[in-house]
């Protein structure tokens, strides 16, 4: 295996070890990068020694003093954590980029259709492109739903879509299209990093991403039932939330009220927030919160987080919400392998960016295919998400292999598995050197009026040794994601 | 504004308040640490405490204080009380985290400046242990810590607008800052060792920043009427009662009426003043308000307390 030893170049690169088998997003052979990381590689190879140390202190020091953290559950002691963020950028060419934004456009549209049809006339059930019972029968399956005028058909208005790269080009691994987080870090990753390389950032001319909080507030003004000017308001579970800090965030910079279940109620049939002067109506919604807890009378009446009545003055078109309820059938992950059939029917294209290949074990085949690989596929429960409940086989014992393969044949129809993925790997620091990571991208798209994708997204990163499993909450961490122009590389 | 919002910033700023006044008076109390007698130091601790409304751990100990021996030792243990120990609600700790939870409830509103500034605080204070700090200088925690609170403060106003936001914390910081002060001339005012030997009173003095103001308006011997004269209407003094009522009035005045059965806070306010006189007192006559008033003011102020608290609805129903 080649790797850097030797080359007499900057020390913290010394050893840096390339593996074949994955796709590096800096380097294209040892001693040489990719053409559009080599003013990146320059301002490293310029860096005093320990420099890189302390810029990472600082980067570390302002995101701690900021209050960037996310909270993981079950730890007493310290549950607020903050979020790790390598100093090294990972950079992306715009031409790379413009596919997998129209790639992603092109999804959301199929989906948010996708949606509309399987709560309205059912017709890609009815033609057998996506299985009725498999759709009917998902956990995330509304039937509170059907029927339901939806503002402009955006049932999805704020989607993170999770892409991965490998020797064979990107390829979407999962959407997500309930409560997608990590936009503020996605933020707060391009404040500190910019902060950390001004005169390089500056050199590439990298695309910006501040504007996302006005694009999301554009798009979720735009389904404002007939209000001129609408009042939009971010409903969040509360600070013990693991992404509070992201709702207070993005509600401070849309300059919009932050509100729990209990500063909302119902009169009227609207929606309104307590104010220190009384009731004042909510024509927008945008909710952080799962569909289960948004109101205890339509959905889980043990809900304390929700608004009763909530979901009736959704349901009379007095109140847009984002997303819409019900839209956890798009992203669950047996459904994920019918989104390539999705884009064939209601658009009539061919998908932009792949599928992963995908075998469900609701099926006979897909059943038997997966325990009969079990020790070179990745498992996964259909309607979780954060790392939980699955298995990467090549790094599983026997007898956990074993003990899911139990799981799988118990409820064959809660499990997908796909191939164990080759992710790309980018330079981390790790203990003073550059060392290789596997890291994915997850960009945010904007569905309202219109469909925007912003130029980037949280580049997650798993920090661990040899993972592959990028959460946060299972020690996975960050990078800022540059787009950049490839003329200036 | 939301409520609850409303709710958490006021609440964030009594905290703020009450960590900052509590700092500064244990800072003042290990200054004299080294120099005061032990008596001295032994009536500051109990009339610190009872002014915070906190009783001592065991009246032993603070009679053990009257001899040098325990007094170091036994000062340790009372700065610990009244700066980490978990159980105590006024320790500053627990202050600064309690103003913290409410400044998380409202990021939203008050901005990553005045965020960052008050996380910062609390990291710090939680990284710190009494017993390292008690080896060097330990009155230098107390001073950065009211240091902090008073450059929190200054990014809000440097910051914020001047709207319902800001105003919710003025009627917060000033509650809370006239209560303590109330609660701290009560004490000394009742207290036998201070009517004795007035030793006690220029402690106070300096914690409410006005000790110089004292000695330029009434020199240097140290009279329990002068005290309470000028910490109740010198109404230039930040930490006189008069000076925490034009805050209030100036915040009630932004925020404008809410609807309310019993008497508004204006009209709490409004007695308030009755108690101590309508104008400033005549040069000299500082004598307005009397001890036996302090009762009758405390119980005024807990009641624009809880008048806030209903007209604006903190805790309500669908009101």
């Amino acid at each position: 295996m080649p790797d850097r030893t030797g080359t007499g170049g900057p020390a913290f690169l010394d050893g840096y070890p390339l593996d074949e088998r994955f796709f590096d997003e800096m380097f294209a052979a040892p001693d040489r990068a990719l053409p559009h990381c080599e003013a990146l590689i320059q301002a490293l190879s310029e860096l005093p020694a320990d420099e890189l140390g302390s810029l990472q202190q600082r980067v570390n020091r302002a995101l701690l003093h900021e209050g960037i953290t996310f909270t993981v559950y079950g730890d007493d002691e310290s549950i607020e954590r903050v979020f790790p963020v390598d100093c090294v950028p990972r950079l992306v060419p715009a031409g790379e980029w413009e596919r997998i934004e129209r790639g992603l456009v092109q999804r959301v549209q199929a989906l948010n259709l996708f949606l509309a049809d399987v709560y309205g006339r059912g017709l890609i059930l009815r033609d057998g492109v996506v299985p009725e019972d498999l759709v009917r029968g998902c956990p995330n399956y509304r039937p509170q739903m059907e029927g339901v005028k939806v503002p402009l058909d955006a049932y999805v208005s704020v989607c993170g879509s999770d892409i991965v790269r490998t020797r064979d080009g990107f390829m979407v691994l999962e959407d997500n299209m309930r409560v997608p987080s990590g936009v503020s870090y996605m933020l707060a990753c391009r404040q500190a990093i910019r902060r950390a390389w001004p005169r390089v950032f500056r050199s590439y001319r990298v695309r910006p991403v501040d504007q996302y909080p006005a694009e999301l507030l554009r798009a979720l003004r735009s389904l404002a039932p007939e209000a001129e000017s609408p009042t939009v308001a971010l409903l969040t579970p509360g600070i013990y939330n693991s992404a509070y800090y992201e709702h207070a965030f993005l509600a401070a910079e849309m300059d919009i009220e932050l509100v729990r279940g209990g500063d909302l109620t119902v009169r009227d049939d609207r929606l309104h927030m307590r104010t220190t002067h009384g009731l004042r109506p909510v024509d927008v919604l945008y909710r952080r919160l799962d569909d289960d807890f948004i109101d205890p009378r339509a959905f889980r009446d043990d809900s304390k987080l929700g608004v009763p009545g909530l979901f009736e003055v959704y349901r009379k078109g007095n109140l847009a919400m984002a997303n819409a309820p019900g839209t956890g059938v798009a992203d669950d992950k047996a459904v994920y392998a019918f989104v390539p059939g999705m884009i064939r029917y209601y658009l009539g294209e061919e998908p932009i960016l792949p599928n992963v290949e995908t075998h469900l074990c609701r099926d006979p085949a897909g059943l038997a295919y997966t325990l009969e690989h079990l020790d070179e596929l990745v498992v996964k429960a259909v309607g979780e998400s954060g790392g939980y409940d699955m298995l990467v086989g090549v790094h599983a014992s026997r007898a956990e292999r074993d003990a899911f393969a139990d799981k799988i044949r118990a409820r064959p129809a809660n499990y997908i598995s796909q191939p164990t993925l080759d992710l790309s790997q980018a330079p981390c620091l790790i203990d003073g050197r550059l060392e290789p990571r596997h890291v994915d991208l997850r960009p945010f798209v904007l569905h309202g009026a219109e469909t925007r994708v912003v130029p980037g997204g949280l580049c997650r990163v798993a920090l661990r040794k040899g993972n592959l499993v990028v959460n946060s909450s299972q020690g996975g961490g960050a990078k800022d994601a540059w787009i950049v122009e490839e003329r200036e590389c | 504004m939301l409520a609850r919002v409303a709710d958490s910033l006021y609440w964030m700023a009594r905290y703020l308040e009450r960590a900052e006044f509590t700092a500064r008076l244990v800072g003042i109390q290990i200054q004299r640490l080294p120099v005061g007698t032990a008596v001295e130091v032994a009536t500051g601790w109990r009339l610190l405490f009872a002014g915070i409304g906190h009783d001592p751990p065991e009246s032993e100990t603070l009679g053990n204080m009257e001899d040098d021996d325990f007094l170091f030792v036994d000062g340790y243990t009372l700065t610990d009380i009244l700066t980490f120990e978990k159980g105590n609600p006024a320790a500053i700790a627990n202050c600064l985290a309690a103003a913290r939870e409410n400044a998380r409830e409202v990021r939203s509103a008050i901005g990553s400046d005045i965020w960052s500034s008050i996380n910062r605080d609390y990291l710090e204070l939680r990284r710190t242990w009494l017993g390292d700090v008690w080896r060097r200088e330990p009155e230098l925690l107390y001073r950065d810590v009211a240091e902090g609170i008073q450059r929190f403060h200054g990014i809000c106003d440097a910051t914020m607008r001047r709207g319902s936001e800001w105003c919710f914390m003025q009627l917060g910081r000033y509650v809370e800052r006239a209560q303590l002060v109330v609660s701290m001339l009560a004490a000394h005012s009742g207290d036998a060792a201070g009517r004795e030997n007035g030793g006690e009173w220029p402690v106070l003095l300096r914690a409410c920043n006005a000790f110089e103001a004292y000695g330029r308006e009434c020199g240097t011997v140290f009279e329990r009427d002068a005290v309470l004269g000028l910490l109740a209407n010198e109404g230039d003094l930040p930490y006189s009662l008069r000076f925490c009522l034009g805050r209030l009035r100036e915040s009630l005045e932004v925020i404008g009426p809410a609807a309310s059965d019993g008497p508004g806070p204006l009209e709490i306010l409004a007695r308030l003043d009755e108690q101590f006189g309508d104008r400033a007192p005549p040069a000299g006559d500082r004598r307005l308000l009397q001890p036996r008033d302090l009762l009758k003011v405390g119980e005024l102020f807990r009641a624009f307390h809880d008048v806030v608290e209903g007209s604006y609805a903190f805790r309500a129903s669908d009101a």
